[in-house]
């Protein structure tokens, strides 16, 4: 049967003649190929898709596409797009292969992924099904050679066609449950369980491989165009790496690669060297976390990286490298540091002993010695728009402030717009706490605020509906009225004005943080900073730390010392003032006792915080936690207590969302209840504060009040 | 019609700029009178309303098509012909408003159908052939169903496989013994 195009039969070129007297009928078929796409765009049920794609053939190859991807998007599950496909690798419907054929004409990208245990699987993904889609184009090309009259006598192997693979292919994805990609759409989907998807064991996905290297090659070579671009393995795990002679094969088939993440699944890592060799010069993106590797994984050495140019990299160790590794990758981003525009750190060993002491994503200063001749490279700006710092990152707590007084002080860092630390990095790897690089971070944030600079109003802040006093002892905080909210005023209208633009309205959803510095923003006179006293821990304060970022993303995850008083900071002057669009502060399980403030101080901030998360479109509330709670109840209940306040809004009426807001802003200005407790009921009898009744005076009902919170249809949003 | 009428319509918008103030008639070749004239209404409607921005595209996962306010409800009901007239127009004239609507409205009149229905309501030609039609509903029938439907399903198909098994090994047995003994 001979192939159909996609557009064969296309609607906008047929018309069809009605009873009525031959009348030309404006219907579904005559409409233009955009229109109907956006008619599909519109069609949001798959069993409505699905009758949409049994309407003719070229209903059928619009619709298909979407008919997937939704099922995606609402199932959230890409488990579903395999167990569908499986159903499509039958060798024995060979009499009809071209309809199919044009349905695959249409993927760009397609996604293997690995659910984690815990969420529903109807049918993991297995070998059969993998093979059940290799099979489909098989059978397409054993029909095709079946009809040819006259098979060429030629034994060579004939390079595949790549007309018969899909055009519009590019991307290749092995994911597991816990990638990104997935969690976003686990996130999207109300069916399934957000929170049973995160808790899966990282190490799930390495106990069962999921290929053998045969099959893998094979996928590539018969599936997959030989220009695709992104080949992501994250989520694969072969019976075992593939062996050397294997390795010209798997360069031949991805020669034109841009993006490669988690190659060392694949392979050894000598034969990881020789393929970065390869295909490293392409590259601008590279995700090398050792961390999910299942044996000692070794950093390819300098000839590996010296051709790459990279954009974006991941770099993650679970051992301590060793001295050479540390030059290489020393190396490496002293010299090429400056393209990079992300960094996704989390490099075991230290700073200071590995040569990286003066690295400042700038080439100007290069410490690494042996490298003279990149000293004659030109220099290049810094493009670094995204560092993330991770466990197991150890550093000395100088480097640490080095480095964040580097990215602050800088101009030529002032793109820098997400700052992202995860893991107990103000900890170091035997629990201690390192106060110098906390008080470093600390004043990092303090001084990403403009209106930190200001110490001429009282330390206080109104709070919508109330004239609570923000009791921060020691942070100077600005007045934030919410009235002031209402009009729309403008950032330092009654404050301090800085001297860069802040056209910043206070309650515009779309304005993001635009704070650029003025040109001569170093030589304008400032007030004096105000001083950030602790109790024990002093800092040298760092008087340059006038530029500010256009910082729009700020996580600390895992950061476990941080105590009540920092996230006041955080949440105050960052949520407050920069407007910060995504602030998270999670899993900061404060220890028991070291709570030094007093009670009513965690309901204020409950509420300065709903009052001002408005203007974020994603924050966490995990730490909102009463600093009253008993020893042994501040277990695993506030942790990942994300709020998208963006997808809340999306799925709610705008009623409905008035109701919730104002609702939660009285419900969290008691302190009682946060949003984790509202999705997640807790035990009844437990009271996870003991001490709040007794000190607020209004808890009589508590439990009462929570169920009724909870029975709430208008909080049904949080009970999925 | 006033000018700002006319901007709702990112067609005439640029060829009014491109023409500058003139009292020359600009012609709309691929759009009725009668169409037009319904057009207009709807823009005259929706006069003040903000323009639609370039990334007010919402996700996929965000769209819904049931969120029609009674005005827009009120005038696109018509008949079908009008309504995909009123959809060309509006995607010639370029009027995304006006033509999410009508995509809008197409896409409630799907909702639940079956394909022959589709086919009918919308008079469209079934050229799939019987097998392409059935392969077409094996590869798909999983997405189709609710994922516990599609289950339950299963797990129908498999009793009423195995029932089957046994009912025809016990009907052999029959069978043989009919046979031994006749």
């Amino acid at each position: 049967m001979p192939k159909r195009s996609a557009d064969r039969g296309s609607p906008s070129t047929k018309r069809q003649k009605t009873d009525d007297g031959g009348k030309e009928a404006a219907r579904l078929c005559v409409v233009p190929n955009e229109v109907l796409v956006a008619i599909l765009g519109w069609v949001a049920r798959p069993p409505d898709l699905f009758a949409f794609t049994l309407c003719s053939r070229s209903f059928a190859a619009l619709a298909i596409p979407f008919l997937w991807r939704r099922v995606f998007l609402e199932n959230g599950e890409t488990v579903n797009l395999l167990c569908g496909l499986d159903r499509t690798g039958r060798k024995e419907n060979k009499d009809w292969n071209g309809g199919m054929f044009d349905y695959w004409q249409h993927v760009q990208e397609l996604v293997f992924v690995r659910s984690p245990p815990s969420v529903r699987t109807p049918k993991p993904i297995t070998k059969h099904s993998i093979h059940n889609i290799v099979n489909v184009m098989w059978s397409q090309e054993e029909t095709e050679n079946d009809a040819d009259p006259d098979p060429a006598p030629d034994p060579a192997p004939v390079p595949a066609d790549e007309s018969r693979r899909l055009p519009h292919f590019r991307t290749l994805r092995f994911l597991w449950g816990q990638n990104e990609i997935v969690q976003r759409a686990l996130r999207e989907s109300p069916r399934v369980s957000f929170a049973s998807a995160l808790s899966a064991p990282e190490s799930s996905w390495t106990s069962s491989p999921l290929l053998t290297p045969d099959l893998l090659v094979t996928i590539l070579d018969t599936i997959v165009p030989h220009n695709i671009t992104v080949l992501d393995l994250s989520g694969l795990s072969l019976t075992r790496p593939l062996q050397p002679k294997q390795l010209p094969a798997l360069i031949s088939l991805v020669p034109h690669l841009v993006e490669l993440h988690q190659p060392h699944h694949i392979l050894y890592s000598s034969s990881l060297e020789t393929f970065l060799r390869e295909v490293g010069p392409n590259l601008s993106v590279l995700t090398l976390d050792f961390r999910t590797a299942s044996g000692a994984v070794r950093l390819p050495s300098w000839e590996a990286w010296k051709s790459m140019k990279l954009k974006v990299l991941t770099l993650a160790t679970v051992r301590v490298l060793g001295s050479s590794e540390r030059a290489v990758i020393g190396r490496y981003l002293s010299s090429r540091g400056a393209m990079l525009e992300k960094l996704y750190w989390a490099v075991c060993g230290r700073w200071r002993t590995s040569g990286f002491s003066n690295w400042r994503f700038d080439n100007a200063i290069i410490n690494v010695g042996e490298i003279e001749e990149q000293r004659a490279e030109e220099p290049m700006d810094p493009q670094l728009l995204s560092l993330h710092l991770s466990y197991p990152a150890i550093w000395c707590d100088e480097d640490f402030h080095r480095l964040l007084i580097e990215t602050k002080t800088n101009p030529r860092h002032a793109r820098l717009t997400e700052l992202i630390v995860r893991g107990e990095l103000v900890e170091d790897v035997y629990g201690t706490e390192r106060p110098y690089a906390k008080y470093a971070l600390m004043e990092y944030i303090r001084h990403l605020s403009p209106n930190a600079l200001d110490e001429s109003e009282p330390p206080t802040a109104e709070i919508s509906g109330s004239s609570s006093v923000l009791g921060v002892p020691d942070a100077p905080l600005p007045s934030v009225s919410s009235t002031n909210n209402k009009k729309g005023r403008k950032w330092g209208e009654q404050d301090y004005v800085p001297p860069w633009d802040l056209e910043l309205e206070l309650n515009d959803p779309s304005d993001v943080v635009t704070l650029l510095p003025a040109p001569n923003v170093e030589e304008v006179s400032r007030p004096a900073l105000p001083q950030f006293q602790h109790r024990a821990y002093p800092y040298p304060r760092n008087p340059l730390c006038h530029v500010l970022h256009p910082l729009k993303r700020l996580e600390l995850s895992g950061v476990r010392t941080l105590s009540e008083d920092d996230v006041v900071i955080i949440v105050s002057w960052l949520g407050a003032q920069l407007k910060v669009v995504h602030i998270a502060v999670d899993n900061s399980i404060i220890p028991p006792g070291s709570s030094s403030l007093p009670p009513p101080h965690w309901p204020t901030l409950v509420r300065h915080f709903v009052n001002n998360c408005k203007r974020l479109t994603s924050c966490a509330l995990g730490v909102l936690m009463p600093s009253n709670m008993g020893v042994g109840d501040y277990t695993k209940v506030y942790e990942e207590a994300h709020w998208d306040i963006g997808l809340s809004s999306s799925d709610l009426s705008e009623e409905e969302e008035e109701g919730i807001e104002s609702h939660l802003v009285k419900t969290l200005a008691s302190g009682c209840i946060d949003l984790e407790m509202l999705r997640y009921p807790v035990v009844k009898g437990k009271d996870p504060y003991p001490h709040h009744d007794k000190d607020s005076g209004e808890g009589v009902d508590f439990w009462s009040r929570l169920e009724r919170t909870w029975d709430s249809p208008k909080l049904s949003h949080f009970r999925k | 019609v006033d000018k700002e009428v006319a901007d709702r319509s990112v067609l005439l918008k640029n060829m009014l700029e491109d023409v500058g103030e003139s009292d020359k008639p600009i012609p709309l070749p691929n759009v009725t009178g009668k169409v037009l004239k319904k057009v207009i209404t709807y823009c005259e409607h929706h006069r003040n309303d903000p323009l639609p921005q370039p990334d007010d595209d919402l996700d996929d996962t965000k769209r819904r098509s049931d969120d029609i306010d009674d005005w827009d409800a009120d005038f696109i009901k018509v008949d079908n012909d009008q309504l995909f007239e009123l959809i060309l127009a509006a995607n010639y004239m370029d009027i995304k408003p006006l033509l999410d609507l009508g995509c809008k409205t197409v896409a409630n009149m799907i909702k639940g159908k079956t394909p022959e229905q589709i086919r009918e309501m919308f008079n469209i030609e079934n050229d799939f052939t019987p097998e392409e039609e059935e392969q077409i509903r094996k590869e798909n029938e999983y997405v189709s169903l609710p994922l516990d439907d599609s289950m339950m399903l299963g797990g129908i198909a498999c009793l009423l496989y195995y029932s089957l098994c046994i009912a025809n090994q016990s009907g052999c047995q029959h069978y043989h013994r009919w046979a031994s003994e006749s």
